[in-house]
């Protein structure tokens, strides 16, 4: 209790305008160079300490061991560009994994069985990728049953749905059926184009070995560039961020808040069916009813990693791009670092949970 | 309570309110919304803490420092949102937070006669202990919290509102219990809006005003008439411009409008060129019309004509592009996505304009940004600063550019200066009178009374779900709206 009985305290009078703004200017810089850069610091940082912890052998560090972690990167990539379109606008997709497997049955069943060539049965499979997110996206917005809860389900249904086609064993696909450009696609080590052989001195060897990069890797980025576009300045992006933060506002406002659901499941199904074609390549033509297996946990780390939100409303592809990197090095670095493989769990458990509290310390001090 | 005064920001709550309450009374704190009654008692219930004076308690010096501190020194506050975890037993729920225990297992045979004993008190034993507490009645509910209170040895309870979700019947019988904590010298505060009720329970009134105490007495020396007075009673000031304007055709047609629960049966005719005011206490419904006419919530029976097509049931999309525009009383929860831009914001509701096949043009989004900060003097960074990171008064104009930036011609503003202070009122003020005098039409909410004297030209009342007829400004006197507001009928 206050001792100076009586006594009314009169409310202080604001800043000038002036100042306000241009500290709130000043802060919002920051804040922005923090979200983008925070992450990437965490990178470098990571991967200095495996380079460090593997400065003998220098096999971390080498061009083909960041090749490789490109190709390892891709999968959890496209599936990680979806979930961050996803939960911008509030919502999760737990059932990533079922589906990139269900995907990879598919195709191979389409290629084996029905003799489809591979490039049609791959469209299908990203087609069915889509489909997979449509039916997400439509009982989430028809039943008014929370993401979780549903892509829960279809977490088991499309894992059942891909047993019960394949047998529950893997369809591998004839070895006619794959041409040249199949094994190049998800390929570590490729030849690399005459063009590039001429080039002189260091800029020819960074080119040389730019060139080695896997195709998928280039088209993940160049998704990456449409998708980040289509967050900042297409109405759907605008529309997905204003439902995540507030959706009784966007309510408000007449936006279509289901079609809004709708429309992102269903493009983040294609990336997820997209992820799963990747997969199937990567497995050199199989179709696995088991694989990727809790890759739906390793792509929401990633996303949250690069500043995405439970709660909706937050997330950039940048961020995005750069936590599935952390991901990958982690995964890589601990290999290479010779850990055993029940620490790399706990370590890169760890990790995600600190890289997150970290960022949430950050917001509350930004605000 | 001595002298207690609260200040939130720029805005002085209370400002230095005394208050004695004795055993075996109740105490009625009276004023309209927004005078300080719950600020008082979230002081004494230890919610929050005073900026200065002093309270007693029984003779001891009473400072709780939360409100479980308050709970165990005797202090216990029933609120107008019930607080009850419908998961539970009627018995879990009163015993919830004060749990007999033995080695860390519940002593479930002595909470049972605690409730039950609580419950006969209350004259109400019939209620079945293992019952979820969900399935019951809102009466029954209440009751489970004044049991809850009964068991903690509550000295002074506090009723906040306690019948604005009952029915008469339930009311009655809580008009019963309260009579009995009564006898039993138990002291009570008793809010209300309600006048016929206050009468019914109370012994002794205090009349809160801007945060200042304007009078006090016995309630059965005083009549009701009188009290409204000590209410209101409030000068106009210069806040509020007259723009000359003239009424045009009708542009908003009612017809029987009803919604799930509210409003009832609900007719208006808003014209062109006029601001129509809906007065009334907060629960009479005036939100709920709102939201039936724009279409965020169902519309059971009625009709709703904007110019001359029927409009009912076409959803916030049709409503806007039929030309309504509607601004939420919660502007923190509905009206505005505070994480995002005020650019974002500004345009949420016309995503066709500044568009090419789906693809935003920044640029003229920004165009139209500035000029809106610039027009309403929005005090921001720029078109991308956060909106949450404004001042209250700013992100009111931000909501408010929302609905001209969609050139809206019918204009729904729920307590459109509600939070926001005294220089933005002023602007707002100024706003709403220009936009109707270039021919659109305002149905505005408030609870402040005197904006809507000094703005409207019609003002309408809301009690319980029903509209009363519109009446030209001049027609109506701060008293009767009250009168209206509170039940007494148009004589008072």
């Amino acid at each position: 209790m206050n001792s100076n009985e009586g006594v009314v305290i009169v409310g202080v009078e604001k800043d000038g305008d002036f100042g306000r703004s241009a500290g709130l200017r000043l802060k919002g810089t920051l804040g922005w160079i923090w979200t983008v850069l925070g992450p990437f610091f965490g990178l470098v940082l990571i991967a200095g300490l495996f380079a460090w912890l593997t400065r003998d052998s220098g096999s971390f560090i080498s061009a083909y061991n960041w090749r490789t972690i490109a190709v390892q990167t891709v999968i959890v990539g496209a599936a990680a560009l979806g979930m961050t379109m996803i939960m911008i606008a509030g919502g999760i997709d737990l059932s990533v994994g079922s589906a990139v497997a269900l995907v990879t049955v598919c195709v191979a069943i389409l290629v084996r069985d029905y003799h489809w060539p591979v490039a049609a049965a791959l469209a299908a499979g990203v087609v069915l990728g889509g489909g997979c997110g449509v039916l997400n996206g439509g009982l989430i917005a028809g039943l008014g049953v929370v993401p979780f809860i549903i892509t829960l389900g279809s977490l088991k249904v499309f894992r059942g749905v891909a047993k019960w086609l394949s047998d529950s064993t893997p369809v591998y696909i004839p070895g006619t059926a794959k041409a040249p450009w199949f094994r190049e696609v998800m390929a570590v080590e490729r030849p690399s184009p005459d063009w590039a052989a001429s080039l002189p001195g260091k800029v020819g060897e960074v080119t040389r070995d730019l060139t080695m990069l896997a195709p998928g890797f280039w088209l993940l980025l160049g998704l990456s560039v449409v998708v980040a576009l289509m967050l900042r300045s297409s109405l759907l992006g605008r529309h997905a961020y204003a439902i995540g933060s507030n959706e009784a506002t966007a309510r408000l406002c007449g936006i279509r808040v289901w079609q809004v659901k709708l429309s992102v499941y269903g493009l983040a199904g294609l990336l997820t069916g997209l992820a799963g074609c990747l997969q199937f390549l990567f497995l050199d033509g199989t179709g696995d009813p088991t694989t990727a297996d809790g890759l739906e946990l390793q792509v929401i780390a990633a996303v949250v990693i690069g500043g995405g939100s439970l709660s909706g409303g937050e997330g950039t592809v940048l961020g995005t791009l750069i936590g599935c990197l952390i991901m990958s090095v982690l995964n890589n670095g601990c290999v290479h670092a010779g850990i055993p493989n029940a620490s790399q769990d706990v370590i890169i458990g760890s990790i995600i949970v600190a890289a997150v509290a970290l960022d949430r310390f950050r917001r509350r001090v930004a605000f | 309570m001595r002298d207690v005064a609260k200040a939130f920001g720029a805005s002085r709550a209370l400002d230095g309110v005394s208050l004695d309450l004795e055993a075996g009374e109740v105490l009625a704190l009276l004023g309209e919304n927004g005078a300080g009654k719950s600020t008082l008692m979230k002081i004494l219930s230890g919610a929050y803490r005073p900026d200065s004076g002093s309270m007693t308690l029984g003779g001891e010096p009473f400072a709780p420092a939360g409100p479980r501190d308050a709970l165990s020194r005797g202090v216990a506050m029933i609120y107008q949102e019930l607080t009850i975890a419908p998961h539970l037993t009627v018995e879990a729920n009163v015993m919830l937070g004060q749990e007999r225990t033995r080695a860390g297992l519940i002593r479930r045979g002595e909470h049972r006669a605690i409730v039950a004993e609580a419950l006969a008190t209350l004259d109400h034993p019939e209620m079945r202990l293992d019952a979820k507490a969900g399935s019951l009645s809102v009466g029954a509910r209440q009751l489970i919290e004044v049991a809850r209170a009964l068991v903690s040895n509550a000295k002074v309870i506090v009723f906040d509102e306690p019948t604005s979700s009952l029915t008469g019947k339930d009311a009655a019988r809580l008009f019963e219990v309260i009579d009995r904590l009564r006898a039993r010298g138990l002291a009570i505060v008793y809010i209300s809006h309600f006048l016929e009720e206050v009468k019914r329970v109370a012994q002794r009134y205090v009349v809160l005003r801007d945060g200042r105490s304007v009078g006090s007495g016995r309630m059965a020396d005083a009549s009701l008439s009188e009290i409204v007075a000590r209410m209101v009673g409030r000068e106009l000031t210069e806040l509020f411009p007259k723009i000359h304007r003239e009424r045009g055709e009708p542009v908003l047609r009612l017809a029987g409008l009803s919604g799930r629960r509210l409003p009832k049966e609900v007719d208006l005719t808003l014209h062109r060129g006029e601001v129509l005011g809906i007065a009334g206490l907060v629960g009479a419904g005036r939100t709920e019309l709102l939201r039936a006419i724009f279409g965020l919530d169902p519309v059971k029976s009625g009709t709703v004509k904007v110019a001359d097509a029927t409009a009912t049931g076409r959803g916030p999309r049709g409503m806007i592009e039929l030309g309504l525009g509607m601004l939420s009383e919660d502007r923190k929860g509905e009206g505005l996505a505070l994480a995002r831009s005020i650019e974002d914001n500004l345009t949420y509701s016309t995503p066709g304009r500044d568009a090419h096949w789906g693809w935003v043009d920044r640029k003229a989004r920004r165009r139209a940004a500035r000029r809106w900060i610039e027009a309403l003097r929005v005090k921001a960074s720029g078109p991308g600063q956060v909106v949450g990171a404004l001042s209250g008064g700013n992100q009111q104009k931000v909501a408010l550019a929302r609905l001209l930036h969609q050139d809206a011609d019918v204009l729904l503003l729920d307590e459109p200066t509600r939070g926001i202070d005294v220089g933005s009122k002023a602007e707002v003020y100024r706003l709403i009178g220009e936009l109707a005098a270039s021919g659109k039409a305002v149905l505005m909410v408030s609870s402040y009374l005197p904006e809507l004297m000094g703005i409207c030209d019609r003002v309408a009342v809301m009690t319980r779900g029903g509209l009363s007829e519109a009446r030209a400004v001049e027609g109506w006197t701060e008293h009767a709206i009250m009168d209206l507001a509170v039940g007494l009928g148009p004589e008072g």
